[in-house]
């Protein structure tokens, strides 16, 4: 019986790797949720009033965190309709990650991601 | 033919299969650098959430290391009791199953997070994860390579499961430890 499973699990386990490795080299050009231009950082911009924080969240947050009024609802991290975090408090998440949550100092402008705390703890 | 590679001096095999499991780690270590995190990557298999996914695949593989880590010392006769005939096919099962469960970690951690270093223990965990993937690489060539020392398997295997114990503690430990249990399954 174990030397069956084996057997049947050695080719499995060459053949994952493989796929693994190409997924890695060739996945973004496949996956829906990576294709396409990024986002750039005058799209943020509405009208010039400032980043769009709405539309920030959903290419930056959305994925991972439910938000009710961003539309989203992603389960990787906490339900953010939920936590009850003031401006200042997300600032420093979003500044210097959490968990598993990367950082995203440098990879958002101070403006953007006083937008973003700013929208995600505001009403 | 074997006679030729028996005789082949283990040094510089050896060297060579070290020297393969760092250019992996290395690799994946760049492309986590270089690659640009989607931080939108997103899928739970069957799980409720992906990072229920991860600390739960993560866990899992750490359990087959275990039985990898007791198969290993029954093999080598360590344990005070005979190793029993399918002791051999238990270790190999259960390393095929770390390796292949450990790989949807992986591969959520690489594309949509990338090689990080925003604090201590994620450093460690970009660090610990990359040399995991290399000291797999060095392990099955040691166990594929004939006329190395007796010695070198069970190094290997034990520095590949120290660095997933290692990858492990600094990320499913360090949540469970920080949220006080386990994710939903």
């Amino acid at each position: 019986m174990l030397r069956k499973v084996d057997r049947f699990l050695a080719p499995v386990v060459w053949v994952v790797a493989g796929l693994f490795v190409l997924m890695l080299i060739i996945g973004p050009e496949i996956v829906a949720e990576d294709k396409g231009e990024p986002v750039s950082a005058a799209a943020y911009v509405g009208g010039g009033s400032g980043p769009d924080a709405k539309l920030l969240f959903t290419t930056h947050c959305g994925s991972c965190h439910t938000l009710s009024k961003a539309g989203t609802s992603g389960t990787t991290g906490p339900n953010l309709d939920d936590v009850g975090l003031d401006a200042k408090q997300v600032e420093d998440i979003v500044r210097s990650g959490r968990g598993v949550m990367p950082s995203f100092d440098g990879k958002l402008s101070d403006a953007e991601i006083t937008a973003l705390a700013a929208y995600v703890s505001g009403p | 033919m074997s006679t030729v590679a028996a005789e082949r001096p283990a040094a510089p095999r050896l060297l060579l299969a070290a020297l393969l499991g760092a250019g992996v780690a290395v690799a994946l270590g760049v492309y986590g650098n270089v690659h640009d995190p989607s931080q939108k990557l997103s899928f739970t298999l069957f799980f409720s959430s992906t990072l229920s996914m991860k600390v739960w695949l993560a866990t899992f593989a750490l359990g087959f290391g275990v039985v990898q880590v007791l198969s290993a010392l029954s093999l080598y006769g360590k344990l005070p009791f005979a190793a029993p005939s399918w002791i051999g096919g238990l270790h190999r099962i259960s390393g095929r199953l770390a390796f292949l469960i450990s790989l949807p970690v992986a591969y959520h951690c690489l594309w949509s997070l990338g090689f990080q270093d925003t604090d201590t223990r994620v450093l460690a965990h970009s660090l610990l994860g990359c040399a995991f993937y290399g000291a797999f690489a060095t392990k099955v060539t040691i166990v594929r390579s004939k006329g190395l020392p007796g010695v070198a398997l069970p190094v290997a295997g034990g520095l590949l499961f120290a660095l997933l114990v290692g990858a492990w503690y600094t990320s499913a430990g360090w949540f469970i430890n920080d949220n006080g249990g386990f994710p939903d399954f």
